[in-house]
């Protein structure tokens, strides 16, 4: 016969695998995976500055810490070993459209000559909205390549929507910016899977 | 007394959030465009197709144009810019009147650049299909239109949270001159609008307007 005590055990067991399983968050698919990458063959990932490719720019964003140096604590934070690469490499200035369809020449020139797992993120947008309350849009993509090959590995976007009505949402309006990014950075790093 | 003026305090602040949320500008005109120049008096402006692309936001995935009012925006997008451009007194150039023998490939092959060329940008590859249409007339200059449409969610409000989100959905139309002959960025413009709209709609002919604003008025020679 079954203790009173050995019940409440199985039951609290129970509970807890339920509320684990249901808590668990699913990893997303990215837009894009190269077929045969597999995340386990990196080593390192240089994380390169952040770009900025928003048309409307009124919005003063910390693109160092708010992008860039969100990435690498996110990455890092999934088990691989991170860098902060300072330079975009040889490649100049970037437009969203060399990030797409990048070549492998010129995906062999960007960042540091000795990083081989380079990951560029852009804000490609951000707004805020002052309503009754206030409302917070961030819009980024990721592009990962292999400088070795010269192909694209992953490519993923991020969007984050944060708000509040009411008065106390008005006068939260400044806020907004911020938590919108950091809502679309988890977004869009979430298809990265943790290493093990 | 006491609920009289917690009403008007309500409200107040109910008139401030109108008046606030009538104030926000849902259209944007980017900052980085190239400045207006002077465009020759012999200019001839030949009207690309405009390129159209519906996309949902997260996923990038493309939607189908036919589904989304495509020939409406295109019709609405062709008329608005012969009307500007004829407003400033240039001679918009009618594909008839030319050799359509070379003119429609070259326009048929140029036509995937349209989301670059309309931002400015003319790749190595366009070049030649742009001096194609130089060998018609040197003076001809084509018109490229590009609408990017973002379809992401929507407005939102939890009455129980407070929590309110508002759209993510974008329209952002790039619009470039650039000159046959030499491949020469002549003029560009960028404007986004952060709503999904129809093509009547009064604030997309606003954009519309806004995307125009800065094309120069034909110089009288």
């Amino acid at each position: 016969m079954e203790s009173r005590t050995g019940r409440l055990f199985k039951w609290a067991f129970l509970a807890t695998l339920f509320f684990s399983v249901s808590c668990a968050v699913p990893l997303k698919p990215p837009i894009f995976l190269s077929p045969g990458f597999e995340f386990t063959s990196i080593d390192r990932i240089v994380v390169l500055p952040a770009v900025d490719l928003r048309v409307e720019k009124k919005i003063n964003v910390n693109l160092d810490k708010q992008i860039t140096g969100a990435t690498e604590k996110i990455i890092r934070n999934k088990g691989y070993r991170t860098s902060l690469g300072n330079t975009m490499g040889e490649v100049g200035a970037v437009i969203e459209e060399d990030l797409k369809d990048a070549k492998p020449e010129w995906i062999k020139r960007l960042g540091p000559p000795d990083a081989r797992w380079v990951m560029v993120v852009c804000l490609i947008d951000v707004a805020t909205t002052l309503t009754f309350g206030s409302t917070g849009n961030a819009e980024v993509s990721g592009y990962m390549y292999d400088k070795e090959t010269g192909v694209m590995v992953w490519k993923d976007k991020g969007i984050g929507q944060a708000g509040q009505g009411g008065l106390a949402g008005m006068l939260m309006k400044g806020l907004m910016d911020e938590e919108a990014i950091g809502s679309a950075m988890g977004n869009l790093l979430a298809s990265v899977p943790k290493r093990k | 007394m006491f609920i009289t003026k917690r009403y008007w305090l309500i409200l107040a602040l109910a008139v401030i959030g109108f008046f606030c949320a009538c104030t926000t500008a849902p259209i944007t005109t980017a900052p980085s465009v190239r400045p207006a120049t002077e465009i020759h008096p012999d200019t001839r402006i030949l009207i690309l197709q405009p390129l159209l692309r519906f996309e949902e936001i997260r996923t990038e995935a493309v939607l189908p144009e036919s589904e989304n009012q495509g020939p409406a925006f295109k019709d609405r997008l062709l008329s608005w810019a012969k009307k500007e451009v004829e407003t400033r007194a240039y001679k918009v150039a009618e594909p008839e009147s030319l050799d359509t023998a070379i003119l429609d490939p070259a326009c048929d092959q140029l036509n995937p650049f349209s989301n670059k060329l309309a931002r400015g940008i003319v790749p190595e590859e366009a070049k030649s299909f742009l001096n194609s249409i130089a060998s018609l007339d040197e003076n001809l200059a084509i018109l490229a239109q590009y609408l990017r449409v973002k379809v992401g969610p929507g407005g939102f409000w939890n009455q129980y949270t407070g929590e309110i989100h508002s759209t993510m959905s974008t329209m952002l139309l790039d619009v470039a001159l650039i000159s046959c002959r030499d491949g020469r960025v002549l003029w560009t413009n960028e404007v986004l609008l952060r709503n999904l709209v129809y093509p009547d709609n009064k604030e997309f002919l606003e954009s519309l307007r806004l995307a125009y604003k800065t094309l120069l008025r034909k110089k009288e020679g």
